[in-house]
């Protein structure tokens, strides 16, 4: 298996990665997750941006809920590998009916114009 | 990315002449990653009945005249049982990567990713 180098040189550092998954669909959600503490350890500027059915995986489990897709854990800790931006697309919390004050993970709520800006700024978009 | 199985023939060949037709047009292919069920085109005992499409034998034939790096993820991989010599001895079992691709993680695809200009998925 390949190594990958944190500290090499490279133009490209700011990536944002798309999380667009409902938590309960398999295990794409929780892979995607893995993608961003993998970007994080390169120590790259990493930003997540929930769109989608993708807002659902905020919600806060159900207790008693089968857990065996619950990636909250790994969710609720990326604020202490340094996660550069947490947004969640405004638009997709109305549609679920989510309250954006009762959420797992502080998000910052954004509109589509302003997400359309933010993405755009991005070397790269995963 | 390849995401698609080889059988999922309109996505597998998708990838394959996109591919060829990009280094035909003088561009580089940094690196080929097989992801969820495209790890399957890396399995070296599957095979395509006689006379059908077969993206594992096109892969390897691409790779080999322009230098591609043929890439498994792992995670993928281990889960669908294709093993490297690595990990057939980690699990006890015989290998079934089939020539001309490697497993490595999801690190070396974000790697190319940083490198490349622009990254093409192929769903199946």
């Amino acid at each position: 298996m390949s190594a990958v180098d944190p500290s090499a040189n490279r133009a490209a550092r700011r990536v944002m990665v798309v999380l667009r998954d409902p938590p309960h669909g398999g295990a794409r959600a929780r892979e995607r997750i893995d993608l961003v503490l993998m970007a994080l350890a390169l120590e790259l500027e990493v930003s997540i941006v929930f769109l989608g059915a993708g807002v659902l995986q905020l919600l806060r489990p159900d207790a008693g809920a089968d857990s065996v897709h619950d990636h909250g854990a790994a969710l609720g800790s990326l604020p202490l590998y340094g996660i550069h931006g947490v947004y969640a697309e405004a638009e997709a919390l109305r549609r679920y009916r989510i309250d954006p004050d009762a959420l797992r993970l502080p998000v910052t709520v954004l509109g589509a114009a302003e997400l359309g800006a933010l993405i755009h700024r991005q070397d790269r978009l995963l | 990315m390849v995401c698609c199985p080889p059988e999922a023939v309109a996505g597998a060949r998708a990838a394959l002449e996109f591919s060829a037709a990009a280094l035909a047009a003088g561009c580089r292919i940094e690196r080929v990653f097989f992801y969820h069920q495209g790890v399957y085109t890396g399995l070296e005992t599957a095979r395509a009945p006689s006379g059908e499409f077969d993206p594992s034998q096109r892969w390897r034939r691409l790779a080999t005249e322009h230098g591609l790096d043929l890439v498994l993820c792992v995670g993928a991989a281990q889960r669908r049982g294709v093993l490297d010599q690595a990990l057939a001895e980690e699990h006890g079992q015989a290998p079934t990567l089939a020539a001309g691709f490697r497993i490595a993680g999801l690190g070396s695809w974000l790697d190319a990713v940083l490198a490349a200009d622009r990254v093409i998925r192929f769903e199946g």
